[in-house]
């Protein structure tokens, strides 16, 4: 739309990069960009005595006509051209035109002006914009990089407020005019409506705050010009074009043009950056982990968890119970805090377990462990070790059960570390908040090999093991813990044990019997009946073919579950023969991984 | 790759690999090669192994078959990107297996008979003690038998042959020769499609597959 005054249609904008500040021109034609380029190119390099480096422009033909060429070539001007529909590559100027429109539109509401108005406004925007700070030039404005000195906002006023110029047309004629204020040339310029003129004065006053208190300042005339024009203008399909000038060392400008009649604005700005994700396949599994996680263990990790859990209370009686069961078992007695010892910590270690014979399904599980991990090799122990089968043996042992068709028991010790009798001196602080009255210093001297400790299996073990040899039990050779005993009739019975699990197999149930009897008079033992699983493996038996069938199942369900693979394809074998794996598949960069 | 559990993955399926599942024995030896530094394409693996799972989650070994104790030995010669040999190798006792491995050869073998070979030593630690277990625990002492697929190592238990591709062979393999000339062990050959260690050093085509798992009593 022509703007009122000189009827221009166009803008153009130079930005200095250095300072950021922008000049806008207003334009009849396109074609007077070169005209105009080259004018305030001679302005601002006698005002700076600096010379135009680089010039970004767009690929707009204004720019990119033989004259410009020629220009630019004698002048030694370099031009930057972005590549086709990439106006980011002139983010600058595209910005400036996006923050000039920006003004243009709020200030010409505000001031409830028509759109022919629109070149003051961006002129006045400009005005502003190069007062103020700019986060690229380190807050500072424009204006004051440009100039050196800082910046007066002295003569600011609302744009579009009502402003009275004074005037001398006659001594009986009235000393001002009514008008409105529109922009900041030498003075203040004012439209004025009744005269269609524009007045600059530096003699003019201002009623700002009218222009708060209503918005009816809407001036009569221009709106009816407003319609009359709008029938007469003809649109020209916008075509946004815009450069812009760099300067390498500093101190240019840029040109930059825009119709103003952009049409209806696309708030590109306004969206909200979308949210880069990484893809889902490498997500979901870690994703569901967590949940999975959460959901499965709401259980305290720790005392001060406990202490703040809502279901604390139902915790409380089950620690009860584990301590009073370590006082039934002579774990420790208190004595005074011994010199020069180390002393270890303790924990609480809570548990929630599956068991279907209680009511809610639900066993809680309260442990105090030691913290073992403060022990320090050949002074709180020596070795290391733990009673675990081999898993040969055990499917050597399953094997037997199935040709022999022996019986097939499973036991449990209940705490069964408890058993050990500790070697070594321990001293182990008290647990919190459940110090004994009257002994709150002390602290606990451990008898037995507490969970926790380092050489708790091991001394498990021993106290075991010799238990089995008192029963003229010997462990085989080559897998310490299978043992085995030769009956009178000829036959074996078996003992497998997996640090607290054993299995026994004899093809007397009355020997297994009184072994179980047997260990039950020398360990708290939980007769887990015949085999229904080890270690995750589930063991059904057709005895009368003298089959025996091992699965993992279960297990099988619960991993593939748990990586989410539940709806994917079956695949006939393990690997197929397309993958060929090597290790330059690794990842070679910290960017790949 | 941060955010994959590709050790943890992995991990399970080394689980049940050793539990009751030889099938996918040299699946999980191939995938856990690169658990330092997985990339998108061992991922691709891990999953497809899932994928196989999934469509045999029913599997279950069967004891209580018949035979004796019997080694199935295959090796795959530079069967490894590195250039390193497999070793594979299954015992089953009456007709299901007891024990299993599918691993890379330490050293670089220079020849198929060499590979085999090597897998044959690996095997025959296996035999000494399962042998000695099974005679202390159960009186049994069934002669053991060993097959393997390449004529020529299986000469070279036997005999102490030298040839000129034979002679950088390091001593420690010919231990074998010692063990079988003192002990009840028959080394064997038998035919490649028979020999059910196949399946532990390179992936199979669907019908072996299935041949190689019903030797050895894994049924679906």
């Amino acid at each position: 739309m022509p703007s009122k005054g000189n009827g221009s249609r166009y803008m153009l904008t130079f930005i200095d990069d250095f300072s950021r500040k922008v000049w806008a021109y207003f334009l009849k034609e396109k074609s007077e960009a070169f005209k105009v380029f080259k004018e305030s190119k001679t302005l601002l390099e006698n005002q700076t005595r600096k010379k135009i480096k680089r010039l970004m422009i767009d690929n707009g033909l204004e720019f990119c006509n033989h004259q410009f060429d020629e220009f630019c070539k004698a002048k030694g001007i370099a031009r930057h051209k972005t590549v086709v529909n990439t106006p980011q590559q002139n983010g600058v100027a595209e910005r400036m035109n996006c923050t000039l429109l920006e003004r243009d539109r709020c200030m010409l509401s505000n001031a409830g002006f028509g759109k022919e108005l629109w070149a003051e406004a961006i002129s006045t925007g400009c005005y502003l914009v190069n007062r103020s700070p700019n986060t690229s030039i380190q807050c500072k404005t424009p204006e004051e990089v440009w100039s050196g000195k800082p910046t007066d906002y002295s003569n600011l006023r609302v744009f579009g407020c009502p402003a009275y110029v004074h005037v001398n047309e006659g001594k009986l004629e009235a000393r001002a005019k009514k008008g409105v204020f529109v922009g900041y040339p030498m003075g203040y310029k004012v439209w004025c409506p009744t005269s269609s003129k524009f007045l600059i004065s530096r003699d003019v006053t201002f009623d700002e705050p009218a222009l708060l208190k209503s918005k009816d300042v809407v001036l009569k005339p221009t709106i009816m010009e407003n319609e009359k024009i709008d029938k007469k203008v003809q649109f020209e399909v916008p075509v946004q074009q815009s450069d812009e000038e760099e300067a390498i060392p500093h101190k240019d400008a840029h040109p930059e043009e825009q119709e103003v009649e952009a049409e209806p604005y696309l708030l590109a700005r306004q969206c909200e950056r979308r949210e880069i994700r990484k893809p889902m396949r490498y997500v979901d599994f870690a994703y569901c982990f967590a949940v999975a996680k959460e959901v499965e263990y709401s259980e305290p990790s720790s005392y001060k968890e406990f202490i703040s859990s809502k279901n604390a209370t139902d915790w409380v009686s089950h620690m009860n119970e584990e301590l009073q069961s370590l006082e039934r078992n002579y774990t420790w007695t208190l004595v005074k805090p011994p010199n020069g010892k180390k002393i270890v910590g303790c924990k609480w270690v809570f548990k929630k377990k599956v068991d279907g014979s209680r009511p809610k399904g639900l066993r809680y599980k309260a442990r105090l462990v030691a913290k073992g991990f403060s022990q320090v090799q050949g002074v709180n122990f020596n070795e290391v070790f733990s009673p675990v089968v081999k898993h040969t043996s055990i499917q050597v042992f399953i094997s037997l059960v199935a040709i022999k068709d022996l019986e097939f028991e499973q036991l449990d010790v209940i705490i069964a570390f408890l058993h050990g009798d500790l070697e070594e001196q321990i001293y182990m602080k008290q647990s919190e908040s459940f110090e004994v009255v009257g002994k709150e210093n002390h602290v606990c001297f451990l008898k037995k090999s507490l969970y926790g400790l380092k050489q708790s299996p091991q001394q498990w073990y021993k106290k075991f093991e010799s238990f089995m040899v008192s029963i003229n039990f010997s462990s085989s050779n080559y897998d310490i813990c299978v043992y085995f005993k030769k009956l009178s009739s000829g036959e074996f019975i078996y003992l497998l044990l997996y640090v607290d699990d054993m299995l026994i197999a004899a093809s007397n149930m009355e020997e297994i019997v009184r072994l179980k009897e047997q260990l039950g008079s020398a360990f708290e033992m939980k007769d887990l009946r015949a085999t229904k699983r080890i270690l995750g493996m589930e063991i059904s038996r057709d005895r009368p073919n003298r089959k025996l069938f091992l699965s993992q199942k279960e297990f099988v369900g619960k991993v593939i579950r748990h990586f989410s693979m539940e709806k994917a394809k079956i695949a006939s074998t393990p690997l197929a023969t397309h993958f060929k794996l090597s290790a330059t598949m690794s990842p070679k960069s910290e960017y790949e991984k | 790759m941060e955010n994959v559990p590709y050790s943890s993955a992995v991990g399970s399926l080394m689980y049940l690999m050793m539990c009751t599942r030889p099938d996918i024995a040299q699946a999980v030896s191939v995938v856990s090669r690169y658990l330092d530094c997985p990339g998108k394409g061992h991922w691709e693996a891990v999953k497809w192994i899932f994928r196989y799972l999934k469509g045999t989650i029913n599997a279950h070994s069967e004891f209580g078959g018949n035979g004796i104790l019997t080694s199935y030995v295959d090796s795959d010669f530079g069967g490894d990107f590195d250039k390193r040999s497999l070793t594979g190798y299954v015992f089953t006792l009456r007709g299901c297996a007891i024990s299993w491995k599918s691993t890379l050869q330490s050293t670089v073998a220079l020849s198929s008979t060499e590979a085999e070979y090597m897998a044959i030593t690996e095997a025959i630690k296996e035999v000494i003690w399962l042998k000695v277990f099974l005679g202390e625990i159960a009186s049994l002492g069934d002669p053991i038998m060993v097959f393997c697929d390449n004529q020529s190592a299986v000469y070279l238990t036997n005999d102490r042959m030298f040839h000129e591709r034979t002679k950088h062979i390091d001593i420690r393999y010919h231990f074998v020769r010692d063990v079988i000339s003192k002990s009840n062990v028959l080394v064997k050959k038998i035919s490649t499609e028979a020999n059910s260690a196949d399946m532990l050093t390179k992936p199979l085509p669907i019908a072996k597959f299935k041949f190689c798992s019903k030797t050895i009593s894994i049924c679906c």
